[in-house]
């Protein structure tokens, strides 16, 4: 497999203005991706896993450090361009997905390609061709909110390949989910990673996927510490028996 | 982001709350349509007014006198240089005289207007019961208003007919050569015609009858122009003469001036309903930006620009603008048309002339739609401006 780097961080702080107090979400994030990695970002809440998975794809600034896509600073871009860029190379999936309600199945997974400046009837052809990678093509003309947790997200990753990206982010993609749905989910990307040669970097919350990654990325407070998986599970557990007792 | 597209988008995102979007544009139709139907009432009333007042003809007609000067006179070389004029196509003659008019030894004062024919055809001068005089007959005609003949207490006016008339007529002195008044006495008529006016005492006779008698100067000359557009010239020239003008024009800019404040009063009290129209407007446009705060924000991450989605709004604004004018100014036009069938069917029936009191000037309605899409767009303009700045991160954060 190559081990071309595809997304470098180098020395990445990102801090929040809470109140009068500075909370640094990110602490020194140093970091390398490289093309073919299906990268799991894990960690216990507040750790800063989602802010990281923003800063790599261009939504969220650094307070300093350097983020380079392919050899590209992004953060030297103007907000345009960068959203250029991510529209790009990224394919962005969240934990819920965002519909246009007024527009079906197909029309909603096209609409990359036409906000690109294509037209709806010039995208639906490729629009039913990445539904059909995740086996969804039969739902094209259903309005999106009438299928299951499981359905939409597998629809939403269909918006998110039908610019054939380089690089697949993914928040939380399986945090709505039920256990076989989200088995669904995963092996859509695991399938995408290994057969299309796509990079993939997903958030969760769920230790089980971690074998699904080619790199761990494990965080506590703002810092990568990749080694310490087990205690990472550990707190994990602590965070579950806590909510547990809540409920 | 094709702007067809956002066209296409927009209109589906109208659809997507179909009574929600119906109720909005059913608002901006009342108010168009309001402002459409008081407006028009305005022009039609407007309409309806100058007819009456003035004729087509009369248009074409500038009256020409010497005003108060003692110096310039409206005499023959006067009246030749005026009728040189290239936008002259002819002119019609008046000598204003004062005089008594006598039957048997009643006798009472009247204004007698000595003219020619073309001043007569400019006038339309007729007679109700008779004839009019013939200005080139060889007798002297004359023809009476009724007020003159109440005045001298006659009784059957259509026996006297064809009768002779006697008059005593003054030229006052600034229509004569020596500056000195003159009198005739005891002047002949024939009485031709009667004019229904019980209102004026006054007489028409041949300019002939006055010029004959020593009237050298007119009192008016009525100067028709060969093209209605340019009487402005026509009278700038004239008047650079020294003489004074009159025209149609004058009375019904004053007509104007009344019905402009009548259409700007109607105006207003539409536009009050358009302004309720636009709150609701404004409303139904800010709840559907909160309703769709995510999906403005995921736009945005997958690549909508800010222009996309500026773009986006203002076209679903500009839309319910552009539906309720076509809307508004239809349903406007239909009623207005509606009562103006129904009263001119009433006044028919009832032996008057058939009449309209709508009418919609072409420009109006058309200025009316561009009005509707110009308020369409202003009021989908903070809401527009409003979700271009909706934080795509927020979107992602909140979830």
């Amino acid at each position: 497999m190559s081990q071309e780097t595809i997304i470098s961080l180098k020395g990445v702080v990102k801090k929040f203005e809470v109140g009068e107090n500075d909370i640094a979400a990110l602490n020194g994030v140093d970091l390398k991706i490289s093309a073919k990695d299906f990268a799991i970002i894990y960690g216990p809440s507040g750790c800063g896993k989602s802010t990281l998975l923003n800063v790599i794809s261009g939504l969220e600034e650094p307070t300093s450090g350097t983020v380079d896509i392919r050899g590209e600073k992004i953060y030297n871009y103007t907000e345009d361009e960068r959203s250029k860029f991510r529209s790009d190379k990224f394919g962005i999936i969240s934990q819920t997905s965002n519909w246009v309600k007024s527009l079906n199945v197909w029309e909603n997974v096209a609409i990359p390609l036409v906000l690109k400046g294509a037209t709806f009837r010039e995208s639906k052809e490729r629009a039913l061709a990445v539904l059909q990678e995740v086996n969804m093509e039969e739902y094209a003309n259903l309005a999106p909110a009438k299928l299951s947790g499981g359905q939409q997200q597998r629809v939403s990753i269909s918006r998110a390949l039908i610019r054939n990206p380089w690089i697949i982010v993914a928040d939380e993609p399986t945090g709505n989910l039920d256990t076989h749905s989200a088995d669904l989910v995963m092996a859509t990307f695991k399938k995408l990673n290994s057969k299309s040669r796509r990079t993939i970097i997903m958030v969760t919350h769920n230790l089980i996927y971690l074998p699904y990654a080619t790199l761990k990325i494990g965080m506590k407070d703002g810092i990568i510490e990749s080694h310490s998986v087990v205690e990472i599970a550990k707190e994990l557990e602590k965070e579950v028996k806590v909510l547990k007792g809540a409920k | 982001m094709k702007l067809s597209q956002i066209f296409l988008l927009a209109f589906k995102n109208l659809l997507v709350k179909k009574s929600r979007t119906i109720f909005t544009v059913a608002g901006v139709v009342i108010g168009i349509g309001a402002i459409m139907f008081l407006v028009s009432l305005g022009y039609g009333l407007q309409k309806l007014v100058t007819e009456q007042v003035v004729q087509f003809d009369a248009f074409y007609i500038v009256d020409v006198n010497a005003g108060d000067s003692s110096v310039i006179k409206l005499n023959d070389e006067a009246k030749n240089k005026i009728t040189d004029i290239s936008l002259v196509e002819k002119t019609g003659s008046d000598v204003d005289l004062a005089g008594k008019v006598k039957i048997g030894s009643s006798a009472t004062d009247a204004v007698f207007y000595a003219i020619d024919k073309n001043y007569a055809d400019f006038d339309k001068a007729k007679a109700d019961t008779g004839n009019f005089i013939n200005t080139e007959s060889k007798d002297n005609e004359i023809v009476l208003s009724k007020s003159v003949l109440n005045l001298l207490g006659v009784k059957d006016a259509a026996a006297l007919i064809g009768t002779e008339i006697s008059s005593d007529l003054i030229i006052v002195k600034n229509l004569t050569a020596d500056n000195n008044s003159k009198n005739i006495t005891d002047a002949k008529f024939k009485l031709v015609g009667i004019i229904n006016d019980e209102n004026l005492p006054y007489a028409y006779i041949p300019i002939r009858v006055a010029q004959d008698a020593g009237a050298v100067n007119l009192s008016t000359l009525k100067v028709k122009v060969s093209d209605r557009n340019k009487v402005d010239t026509l009278r700038k020239t004239i008047e650079n003469m020294g003489y004074k003008t009159e025209h149609v024009s004058d009375t019904l800019a004053q007509i104007d001036q009344i019905f402009y404040i009548l259409k700007i009063a109607l105006g207003i009290t539409g536009f009050i309903a358009m302004v309720v129209a636009l709150l609701g407007m404004f409303n139904t446009l800010t709840i559907s930006l909160l309703e769709r705060m995510r999906e403005v924000g995921y736009l945005k991450i997958i690549g909508a620009r800010n222009r996309d989605i500026f773009l986006l709004f203002s076209v679903e604004s500009i839309l319910i603008g552009i539906l309720g004018g076509i809307f508004g100014i239809v349903i406007g036009f239909v009623i207005q048309s509606s009562i103006n069938t129904i009263i001119s069917t009433m006044a028919v029936k009832y032996g008057a002339f058939p009449i309209k009191i709508f009418f919609t000037p072409y420009y109006f309605a058309l200025g009316m739609f561009v009005f509707a899409l110009l308020i369409g767009f202003l009021t989908g303009l903070y809401p527009a401006r409003r979700a271009v700045r909706v934080k795509p991160l927020d979107v992602l954060r909140y979830e």
